[in-house]
């Protein structure tokens, strides 16, 4: 069974259409979402959330229309939004009272463990915390209610590179229950690079790319050459160049691609960078 | 939706003590002050105040959207509110009654069918104003909801002087049987008029993205 499955999903609100997306987040993986701000990726998720109504297309949750009782299913799906969205006057104490009346697989022991692991206070307003403590005590909550699903955007924003890190292994723990996933926008490339098996790339509300991260690496790669050398090149394998005064440097396939010619490896974020230069382009 | 009774109770406590000390002081001061129709009916138009101000500090730190993404259905989000304000509602009722009550056992004015008649007119004054008020904000939003508060505001001082001018009132003449009728009539009214609005709003609710 997938986690998430979307299918011809439409939304137009202004001048910003969600164009036709296909997704689909198979369990016991996490998908990285990746785009430019503005390019859909709160759109997805809203809509993946019921926030926001479809104007075409399908999407399933947990095998499960998401018009269909979603109440139900968000007690599978942990959330954390960009501002979390937590209750400035209220204490992590009061939230974990709030949760254990809302979710009916709150985990209290949990709960409070992830309090403690997270140097949370228990008593401080959430008005008082720090952004990252903020996204913390939102992760904090969506760990525990034995969650199927996690949804997260922008999580790791606002938090300092230790932390981060600490949290990537909870993400990474979480999947290794082969019946859990995790759907994950982020504007820090490099954080989607080290937890996700899948990468999605968004560019002004279409789907420019989704595929295996390793299939990825596998596929793609850089190369640093004359802009003579890059004519001799089949133009089907290049996928995006970058021109200076001193070099060039291009975004090829490997597949097709003469041996004799250096490349190196290519990371997510350089990837994403070509490939919306190259949709811009066009 | 206990869960959000739960944070509306802890937001009350942070945000609206304020409030709820003017309405004491209020329904005490209406009680004190026989006859003195401001500090007698104000407060249960002040209460619907809180109801209003909870939705606004819920945008402002986008509680709505984290809401949206807890398992509660749209209409149990709308439900939580009108079952605050009603619980506040009849809660001021209750407060001004007593203070009524006390008053004129203290002025010696103690007059049953004036007590019910009052009462009678606690409830519609503490149901309408969040019954107009709640469907606009859950169809406009707080900041042009804040527009319908002030309507409110005006209107319902109109109703308080109309009230005060009903003569067997504002006077020490007694209530005829009719007029508890109306009272009564008008009471009931009010209470279907709030779950019309109730359910007004949850369709509202419904159709706004979040």
């Amino acid at each position: 069974m997938n986690a998430i499955e979307i299918r011809g999903l439409t939304k137009s609100y202004g001048d910003f259409t969600l164009d036709h997306l296909d997704l689909t987040l198979p369990q016991g993986t996490i998908m990285g979402l990746v785009g430019e701000n503005g390019a859909g990726k709160s759109t997805t998720i809203k809509l993946i959330l019921g926030m926001l109504k479809r104007d075409s297309g399908t999407i399933t949750l947990l095998g499960k229309d998401n018009r269909e009782n979603l109440r139900l299913t968000k007690e599978d799906i942990g959330v954390v939004l960009d501002d979390v969205g937590i209750s400035e006057c209220l204490t992590p104490v009061q939230v974990g009272k709030i949760m254990r009346l809302t979710f009916s697989n709150w985990d209290q022991a949990a709960y409070d463990g992830y309090l403690k692991a997270f140097n949370l206070s228990e008593n401080k307003k959430f008005k008082d915390f720090s952004r990252g403590m903020k996204m913390k005590l939102g992760i904090a909550v969506a760990l525990s209610h034995h969650a199927k699903l996690l949804i997260l955007d922008e999580a790791t924003s606002g938090l300092d590179p230790v932390v981060r890190d600490e949290i990537l292994d909870i993400f990474c723990e979480f999947t290794r229950d082969e019946t859990h996933s995790i759907l994950i926008s982020s504007h820090i490339v490099s954080d989607l690079e080290k937890i996700c098996d899948y990468i999605a790339f968004l560019h002004k509300g279409k789907l420019i790319l989704c595929e295996e991260k390793d299939a990825l690496k596998d596929k793609y790669a850089l190369i640093h050459c004359t802009e003579e050398q890059l004519a001799m090149l089949d133009p089907s394998v290049i996928v995006g160049t970058k021109k200076t005064a001193y070099s060039t440097e291009a975004l090829v396939k490997r597949e097709g691609l003469p041996f004799d010619i250096e490349k190196s490896p290519v990371d997510i974020e350089q990837l994403f960078i070509f490939m919306v230069k190259e949709a811009d382009a066009k | 939706m206990k869960g959000l009774l739960l944070k509306d109770w802890y937001a009350i406590k942070s945000y609206c003590l304020y409030t709820l000390f003017i309405v004491l002081v209020f329904a005490i001061l209406g009680g004190a002050m026989q006859g003195n129709f401001f500090f007698t009916f104000y407060p249960l138009i002040f209460i619907s105040v809180i109801a209003m101000n909870l939705i606004a500090y819920e945008e402002k730190e986008k509680w709505d959207q984290y809401a949206a993404t807890l398992p509660y259905t749209k209409a149990q989000i709308v439900s939580s509110k009108y079952i605050v304000s009603l619980c506040l509602g009849l809660g001021t009722v209750v407060l001004s009654g007593i203070s009524q009550y006390v008053g004129m056992i203290v002025a010696n004015t103690y007059n049953t069918e004036k007590l019910l008649s009052y009462l009678m007119i606690f409830v519609s004054l503490a149901l309408l104003p969040a019954a107009f008020l709640l469907p606009f904000i859950y169809k406009f939003g707080v900041n042009k909801g804040r527009i319908a508060y002030y309507v409110v505001i005006i209107v319902s001082c109109g109703v308080i002087g109309g009230i005060a001018s009903v003569d067997s009132i504002g006077s020490a003449s007694a209530v005829s049987a009719s007029q508890i009728s109306i009272f009564v009539i008008v009471a009931v009214a009010s209470a279907v008029i709030y779950a019309l609005s109730w359910m007004l709003s949850i369709r509202f609710y419904q159709n706004r993205e979040i």
